[in-house]
């Protein structure tokens, strides 16, 4: 860890001496640590220590960026001169509002001490026995378990000094079995809240469940999707529909239509990145304090993530949702709201449907319309009669995500499946 | 084997997939279509895990009516099983029309890894196709 005390002292420094009157520095530092398995064996194991350093530098209404990994003043300083040189060789951005001003950010917690801690043989063991649930069911794993600390700064010459620091534990899991696999994944800031014997436990049964699938016919079927499925969804309609950029130029499905009903009273999507769950970061990569989003409220679109620019074009306020070097935006910290019913009675009231544990490359096909396409995996099984019946073979979806949120019924969604069969 | 940087471990990845030009003009491959389309400008494309089962879709299509390009549809997608599509390959255009084309940030690894990847083809033409237009 560099230390919020002197991140800050070399960001002042550096920006004593940058030449043009606007000047903003964004400092990203991680120490990460990964411990990688596949066929029941480690075959990768690393440790990183990362800076990275991303200078705007303001010319007029010209501006340029300039990054750099090593983290010093004079490093910085030269990222300046050279984002500088980028800048008055711009054109003119009339749309550029100017650098942020400080606000009073949100207090987060988002650290625990052991996760920074440990050590390569606690990773390996986790891994072991992981691989010997496996191994118990036949079955082999891979995946990775990973832990980093990350360092986050915005420093800029109207006097934003904004610092956090947080910790982030991941675990990820394949099981398979004879053509049968499960998949679970887990991420938290704590890593003693990631519980892999429960995790490989399911994959394992989830493994065995799906093997010998069946082909089925493909057409609409009533689905169940698991939370790795809607999660899927649900990014794909963020990054499409509610980035501000999108939006203000008209190639989101919403411009124009906030407050308009696009989806079923059951559902809402929320954006927090003061969540401790959400992995949170209380300010965007402006130094602009990050605020909740209601994104859908009960089924009406509500709000979009601005950066200060594009909030600037359509007369709106930023609302903290900057990406570095002044990508779009978008929102990052994504929650569906939980309904009130168990899985098992979603699946008991269903009848005769599908349910599928995840999807794989999902990727847009028509973006006004989230048009998406991609293949299940990791399990998916026909429901007859309220229950889970045999596995079936992996089935291509190409849907709109506005038509399937819409048709949500029980927290089940209808999707058609093109015919896959190898 | 590449590494995105000297602080990245390198993985085993291509960097040029190129398909050699063959013998026809663009022109007279179209000539010889009674009934298909011409796909241009990919904008999207998905895949299985195994990579056998794919769904790619263009900006636009042109119609192909007895070796004559006509209507435009937009969205176009086509799909397939990888081997069975390449299989169904019966034509590709000559150097005249090959390009290169690229991908500057095609992902690989845990820690996600971008490197840059080159694909040059010229036109090729497969039957027997399932396509769909996505309305």
């Amino acid at each position: 860890m560099i230390g919020e005390r002197k991140i800050l002292e070399v960001g002042e420094e550096a920006l004593r001496r940058s030449p043009p009157e606007e000047t903003e520095i964004v400092i990203l530092y991680e120490e990460s640590a990964l411990t990688r398995f596949a066929d029941n064996t480690i075959h990768q194991d690393i440790v990183v220590w990362r800076s990275r350093c991303i200078v705007r530098a303001v010319w007029g209404k010209r501006v340029g960026f300039s990054s750099v990994t090593p983290f010093g003043v004079e490093e910085l300083r030269r990222a300046m001169e050279s984002a500088t040189e980028i800048a008055k060789l711009q054109p003119a951005d009339e749309d550029f509002p100017g650098l942020s001003e400080p606000s009073d950010y949100e207090e987060v917690e988002a650290f625990d001490e052991k996760t920074t801690l440990l050590e390569p043989v606690e990773r390996a063991s986790v891994v072991k026995e992981t691989v010997s649930i496996a191994r118990s069911g036949g079955a082999i794993a891979s995946g990775f378990l990973a832990t980093s600390l990350d360092e986050i700064a915005v420093l800029n010459r109207s006097g934003i000094r904004a610092y956090f620091q947080r910790t982030v534990a991941e675990f990820s899991l394949t099981v398979a079995k004879d053509g049968g696999s499960g998949y679970e994944q887990a991420i938290s800031s704590e890593v003693d809240k990631i519980d892999s014997t429960v995790l490989a436990q399911r994959a394992l049964q989830k493994a065995l469940r799906a093997q010998n699938p069946v082909e089925i016919e493909p057409g609409e079927y009533t689905v169940v999707l698991e939370p790795y499925a809607v999660a899927e969804l649900a990014e794909m309609l963020a990054q499409t529909g509610f980035g501000g950029r999108e939006y203000v130029e008209g190639r989101s499905f919403l411009s124009d239509k906030l407050s308009e009903r696009f989806f079923g009273e059951n559902f809402s999507l929320y954006d927090n990145g003061l969540s401790r769950e959400a992995l949170p970061l209380p300010f965007d990569f402006e130094g602009v304090r990050r605020r909740p989003l209601k994104l859908v409220e009960r089924g009406v679109v509500r709000e979009v993530a601005f950066d200060t620019r594009t909030a600037r074009r359509a007369g709106a306020e930023s609302t903290g949702h900057a990406l570095p070097q002044a990508t779009n935006p978008y929102p990052i910290h994504l929650a569906v709201k939980a309904g009130d019913t168990s899985l098992s009675e979603i699946v008991a009231s269903t009848g005769k449907g599908l349910y599928v544990s995840r999807f794989h490359y999902v990727n847009v096909v028509e973006p006004m319309s989230v048009g998406l396409t991609g293949m299940t995996r990791d399990g998916t099984f026909i429901i007859r009669e309220g229950e889970l019946a045999e596995a079936v073979t992996n089935l291509r979806f190409t849907e709109s995500v506005l038509g399937a949120f819409s048709s949500i019924s029980g927290s089940r969604v209808r999707l058609g499946f093109a015919d896959s069969r190898r | 084997m590449r590494a995105e940087c000297w602080d990245h471990i390198p993985l085993i990845r291509m960097t040029n997939i190129n398909l050699l030009p063959g013998e026809k003009t663009l022109e007279e491959m179209i000539d010889e279509v009674d009934d298909g389309f011409l796909f241009e400008t990919n904008r999207s494309w998905s895949i299985d895990d195994k990579r056998l089962n794919f769904q790619f879709a263009t900006e636009l299509a042109r119609r192909i009516r007895k070796g004559k390009l006509g209507g435009v549809y937009r969205n176009p997608t086509c799909t397939g099983i990888t081997s069975d599509f390449w299989r169904s390959c019966d034509a590709v255009s000559d150097e005249e029309s090959w390009v290169l084309y690229g991908v500057l940030n095609r992902g690989k690894g845990e820690p996600v890894q971008t490197a840059r990847v080159g694909q040059g083809c010229p036109y090729a033409r497969f039957r027997n196709v399932q396509i769909g237009v996505l309305e």
